[in-house]
């Protein structure tokens, strides 16, 4: 511990637990950046389920078009609405981006209101994910967890005891996330069969072949020009669905490093080395998206 | 059978109706015309939504017995496949998808109890 940092009052035992030591400081300031961008990468991806939402009823209204016989009625397909469940998932992550500008509060504070005000920050994020996502048996363990860690951090107001209670939270983040993950691919799954089947459904009369013979640009017969245009739709709605997936990949590596990132914060002498490490492997996850 | 398989078959349906779509939308036009046509296309729909259903369910972690009526929801989904690979009548199409489609609400109403 950097004595310099510490109030010198006898007064200053009870405070003193909220010294850190500087070189401490800096690495922690530098993983609470790292996880206010993942969780901002995690809302990211709830942003493109949105967006994926309103793009599979326009397909569904585009291919509909095509598919059905004159004088049929209009269509106007209902949307997939998923809105409560990605209202329950944002809360929570909005709820951690707080946190971790609580977790740079407490990294910077020796004020005893700031850290109390800090930890109830962290522990907020803790009571939304337990609140408003049904969780697993496994996520509700380490919630516990995390506030049996919350309790020792306010207790000692120590900056490792907070990094303790941080691996078990973004543990149990980790934990959340990865239950969702298959539903989530099933969802984009379902947006890509519905629009891929149905383009490659529509008849050539519903198309304009002189239209795509300008459109497509492939050195092809003029009579594959329509299966080609079909094509290169089908692979246009794969790409953006694999887009997807790539942000929920990121996201889900970038939660593995950033536990290990507070893992190497709450050890009983931080390994500059190790933080930075995991610091940057978010840095380049978050780059290849 | 487990809910997942239930989604992939349910896929498999929403995937064989489409790409045949434009042929058994024509037929029942002829047969029945636009209230044929639209009666289709809204069984088309609920099984669509059904499939969202499920994936939101799994969301929601509903961690219900859904195995009887997961095999019985197979059954008729795999029903919807055959008539479409044979063509029949848009009636019989539109028999095989609301079997599925209820089924799967079943599914869902079950998930809800």
């Amino acid at each position: 511990m950097n004595r310099s940092r510490c109030p010198v009052l006898l007064l200053t035992i009870v405070l003193s637990a909220g010294c850190v030591s500087s070189r401490t400081v800096p690495l922690a300031k530098t993983v609470a950046m790292r996880g206010q961008e993942v969780a901002t990468a995690a809302l990211a991806f709830y942003d493109d389920v949105d967006a994926t939402v309103v793009r599979d009823k326009s397909h569904q209204d585009f291919v509909r078009i095509l598919l059905l016989p004159p004088g049929s009625p209009f269509p106007d397909k209902k949307a997939e609405d998923f809105s409560e469940q990605l209202k329950a998932r944002r809360a929570a992550y909005k709820a951690l981006k707080s946190a971790y500008g609580s977790y740079q509060a407490i990294a910077d504070s020796t004020a005893p209101a700031d850290v109390a005000q800090a930890t109830a920050g962290l522990a907020d994020a803790a009571n939304t994910l337990g609140r408003g996502v049904q969780i697993t048996d496994q996520a509700k363990s380490l919630l516990g967890t995390v506030s049996t860690k919350l309790v020792e951090a306010q207790r000692s107001r120590n900056l490792r005891k907070h990094n303790e209670a941080f691996v078990e939270l973004v543990n149990a983040y980790r934990t959340v996330w990865l239950d969702d993950v298959s539903a989530w691919r099933d969802f984009l799954t379902g947006v890509e069969v519905s629009y891929s089947s149905a383009v490659a459904g529509i008849p050539p009369t519903s198309l304009d072949a002189g239209k795509i013979g300008m459109l497509v640009t492939e050195p092809v017969a003029s009579d594959r020009k329509i299966p080609v245009y079909q094509l290169q739709l089908i692979n246009a709605e794969r790409a953006r669905i694999a887009a997807s997936e790539e942000k929920m990949r990121t996201v889900t590596r970038a939660l593995d490093a950033l536990v290990a990132a507070h893992s190497a914060l709450a050890s009983d002498k931080p390994s500059a080395a190790d933080v930075l490490q995991a610091s940057n492997q978010i840095l380049q996850i978050m780059a290849k998206e | 059978m487990t809910r997942e398989e239930m989604q992939k078959q349910l896929l498999t349906s929403i995937r064989q109706y489409n790409v045949r779509a434009a042929a058994v939308l024509a037929k029942a036009m002829v047969e029945g015309g636009p209230d044929r046509v639209a009666e289709l296309e809204a069984q088309y729909d609920a099984l669509r939504t059904a499939y969202f259903d499920l994936v939101r369910a799994r969301l929601d972690e509903n961690n219900l017995e859904f195995e009887s009526l997961l095999r019985q929801t197979s059954d008729a989904s795999v029903a919807i496949d055959a008539s479409l690979s044979k063509l029949e009548s848009s009636a019989k199409v539109l028999n095989a998808i609301a079997d599925a489609t209820n089924l799967a609400r079943r599914i869902l109403d079950v998930a809800k109890v």
